[in-house]
């Protein structure tokens, strides 16, 4: 409710806000005000939890990927792999200095990778790091590096931001304030100050000239400062990107349409690999019988959820991999099952459950009840309504439990949920082995899923550096993932990204959603 | 009154300590560890592990409380536990913005809130009383963040008269002033509903005392009869409120900060609470007790000036 009276606000907002705006002439400027939401844990990236836009612009990666999924040459003018993929060696680029002034080179590379792995430093992308048995400096611009065995999301995991590479002058002169005061890479931007809970600004390396080549531009970018500005509340944000103070912002899909008809913003959508899912916990009684899971199944009708909970913005996906992702299959989209309510009671049936007028009861009397975890946050709440009204159609009764997140991560590992509506964003299939296989049921195993069959596949999945041998074991995992049903995926989402429309030039990042601006320009 | 100042600073110690137990205890048995939020999906169990022995998670609570009481007596409340930043530092940096905020904010809600209702309930019933009132209805039920909205909408995008969000520099500077008045009055004008409620019902109650009646009858000033007979009265119950709000500003206010982004504690300890960053959560109750204390005690000294009745021993 709250939230269509705040639509009305801000349409109302963007009435009369126009009338007064229009007069001020928007000047050519060399810098860019951009919202985010909450300050980094650090801008050390071998350290933070996630990254965002600002570890992007400060820190290159020896991969990169580009909004397409190919992999070019960033900071790695070439790479090899030896010995079925278990020996990589790169070759670096010459020309590549540290923001600080200090060379790149492969001294550099070894000196990152030891300090990811190192346990004093605690890196939690160690494991993503790969089994690594030596680093080896071949020559100043040759590194190779040897596993246990072969990884095959390696190109992927290096083009990730955790892998960045970080000037080792820099981490060894200010210790503990690095990441916090300071933060030195060879990216098109580097730090100047971060006001934590203010701003973070970044200027343009007047040096670079090391751009991938999917760029227009490899040389130094053409926007000279980029402030990210920390603004905690979406409507705050949303007025700035209504009266210009803001130049780019996200746009949460209950307000995409207002903006489509402001001229000074342009809604720039873009698929983001981003899976929203249903998983139901497959170890806890009743949940564990897969007939009960493939029930509820049955009643999903995917594209009236992204209807009606996403206003049309993402796409519906019954597979646990997004497109775009290796191993995305859209055959499998018949494997999924339909909407059928008649075969979901017949499933519970089957199951030994009775329905009467007051919902389903097994033999003892005891009646079955859904429950649904997710966040307490207006989108996945009214996912969880939109979605519980599909089930409800079983005669089930479905309750819906919304948890701040903290304590959602913090106790699905306990297992005492039904199900839990939640989303994940990786674009490698290898990510599949944190969330299903039963390595990870003290951890990310939230569904606590055990299947053998499907642990050896994602086992195998990990080690196949072959693209097509590994597509297909991905399809394979899939497949029982689907039948079995400890996930019930739903869609992938569109992000909307507002943007000034006096900038040109905006690319989007693999998997969608950060901008880059090497290209970008004001009109 | 030294002596009881001196008494009432010196139970500040057993308030503390039960603040920080209680605190420390609640931290602990409320779901969720700062490992578990902290963690990337892709993390492995040893990443894991690592991370909680490098935090210190791996050691039992005793020691884990044992390590904290012996920082906090020399005033270091340690490193946050996500960021790895000085706790102390980061709280001083965002003690200033909230300060300067409360001080906005009452002052606004001061000057609004006394004189409506001083002005309610010398004319009672009349048209001035009807608005103040309803001014002061609004003011209390108009959520904060929904009131802030308006002032956004209002004076920042359609007059441009106000920046909408962010800080600029201190308030003696005209500038800094200028970005604290719109969170000042979205905070402020709730409290002066509260204070112009409390005003005019102890006003009305004053007025028909005898002693009022006294002074009327002796022929005093009107002016002089409302100011320093009925008022100075009437603001004793007042005082309790102004402090307590005083005490509440200061502990940071979490949704006015986050509308118009200010770095300020409330936003700093929320977004910890959010996080489990406890070092954080720890020192900012604890700083929240602390004022409160003193709070009430500057209180507790001005009823003894505004009523020369009450004494202290």
């Amino acid at each position: 409710m709250l939230k269509y009276f705040s639509v009305f606000i801000l349409a109302m907002g963007l009435v009369l806000g126009g009338l007064v705006l229009d007069a001020d002439a928007v000047q050519a400027k060399d810098y860019l005000n951009i919202a985010y939401g909450s300050d980094p844990v650090s801008l050390d990236v071998h350290v933070a939890p996630s990254t965002s836009h600002y570890h992007n612009h400060i820190y290159d990666t020896l991969v990169v990927r580009s909004g397409d999924g190919d992999y070019y040459p960033g900071l790695a003018s070439d790479w090899e792999f030896a010995d079925d993929g278990a020996v990589v060696t790169f070759y670096l680029r010459e020309d590549v200095w540290f923001h600080d002034g200090t060379k790149f080179n492969a001294d550099a590379v070894q000196f990152n990778f030891e300090r990811i792995l190192d346990p004093a430093v605690a890196s939690p992308h160690g494991g993503i790091a790969g089994p690594i048995t030596g680093i080896f400096v071949e020559d100043e611009y040759t590194i190779t590096i040897n596993y246990e065995e072969p990884v095959a999301a390696l190109l992927y995991n290096y083009s990730q931001t955790f892998f960045g590479m970080q000037s080792p002058a820099a981490i060894e002169k200010y210790k503990d304030e690095y990441g916090n005061e300071y933060a030195v890479g060879t990216g098109p931007y580097k730090l100047d100050v971060w006001n934590a809970g203010e701003e973070i600004v970044l200027v343009r390396n007047e040096d670079y000239s090391w751009g991938a080549d999917f760029y227009d531009n490899q040389g130094p970018a053409k926007i000279e400062r980029l402030v990210f500005q920390n603004m905690p509340d979406e409507m705050t944000t949303l007025l700035g990107l209504q009266g210009g103070s803001i130049d780019i912002a996200n746009i949460p899909t209950p307000y995409i349409e207002i903006f489509e008809e402001n001229p000074d913003v342009d809604v720039q959508l873009a698929p983001v690999g981003r899976v929203t899912y249903l998983g139901i916990n497959s170890s806890k009684e009743p949940w564990s019988d897969m007939r009960l899971r493939q029930a509820i199944a049955h009643t999903i009708d995917r594209e009236e959820i992204v209807q009606v909970a996403m206003n049309g913005y993402a796409v519906p996906n019954p597979t646990p991999l997004a497109p775009g992702v290796l191993g995305y299959d859209e055959d499998l989209h018949d494997v999924a099952a339909p909407q059928d309510i008649e075969a979901g009671k017949e499933l519970l049936r089957e199951a030994g459950y009775n329905e009467t007028d007051q919902g389903w009861f097994d033999e003892d009397g005891n009646e079955l009840i859904f429950n649904i975890w997710t966040y307490s946050t207006d989108e996945y709440s009214r996912l969880a309504e939109v979605t519980r009204e599909q089930i409800i159609k079983l005669g089930l009764t479905v309750t819906i439990e919304t948890l701040e997140s903290g304590t959602l991560l913090s106790r699905t590992p306990d297992g005492d949920h039904d199900s839990v509506l939640i989303a994940y964003g990786w674009s490698d299939p290898g990510i599949l082995n944190s969330f299903l296989h039963s390595d990870n049921l003290d951890r990310s195993n939230r569904v606590h899923y055990v299947n053998p069959d499907l642990d050896r596949l994602l086992d195998r999945g990990a080690v196949t550096v072959d693209p097509e041998e590994r597509a297909r074991i991905y399809h394979e995992a899939q497949k029982i993932i689907i039948e079995e049903a400890p996930w019930i995926p739903l869609f992938t989402v569109t992000n909307a990204l507002g943007v000034n429309t006096e900038l040109q030039g905006l690319r989007r990042g693999p998997g969608g959603a950060e901008p880059r601006f090497l290209d970008a320009y004001f009109d | 009154m030294h002596q009881y100042i001196l008494r009432r600073m010196f139970m500040l110690i057993p308030v503390v300590i039960g603040v920080s137990i209680l605190t420390f205890l609640m931290i602990h048995i409320a779901p969720g560890d700062p490992v578990s939020v902290m963690l990337p999906d892709h993390a492995t169990s040893q990443d894991a592990e690592l991370i909680r022995a490098r935090l210190g998670l791996d050691q039992p609570l005793p020691i884990q409380y044992y390590s904290f009481v012996r920082n906090a007596i020399q005033l270091d409340f340690g490193q946050s536990v996500q960021t790895g930043r000085r706790v102390s530092t980061e709280l001083f940096a965002r003690w200033p913005t909230t300060f300067q905020l409360t001080i906005v904010s009452l002052t606004i809600a001061i000057l609004t809130g006394i004189p409506l209702g001083i002005m309610a309930a010398l004319k009672r019933a009349s048209f001035t009383d009807h608005f103040s009132m309803v001014f002061a209805l609004l003011g209390f039920c108009l959520p904060n963040f929904f009131l802030a909205l308006l002032l956004q909408l209002l004076f920042g995008l359609q007059l441009g008269w106000l920046p909408m969000y962010g800080v600029s520099g201190p308030i003696w500077t005209g500038e800094g002033l200028k970005y604290l008045i719109l969170p000042g009055l979205s905070l402020g004008l709730s409290s002066a509903g509260v204070l112009a409620r409390m005003t005019r019902s102890n006003m009305l109650e004053v007025i028909q005392v005898d002693y009022i009646r006294t002074a009327r009858a002796k022929g005093l000033w009107e002016r002089r009869i409302i100011f320093k007979h009925a008022l100075k009265n009437a603001l004793i119950p007042i005082t309790t409120i102004v402090g307590v709000q005083f005490g509440f500003l200061l502990g940071g206010a979490f949704i006015t900060e986050t509308v118009f982004a200010l770095p300020g504690v409330g936003r700093y300890a929320v977004n910890a609470i959010f996080a489990r960053d406890f070092p954080i959560i720890q020192a900012v109750t604890l700083m929240m007790a602390l004022i409160f204390v003193l709070a009430n005690l500057g209180v507790d000294l001005l009823y003894a000036y505004l009523d020369p009745r009450i004494r202290y021993e």
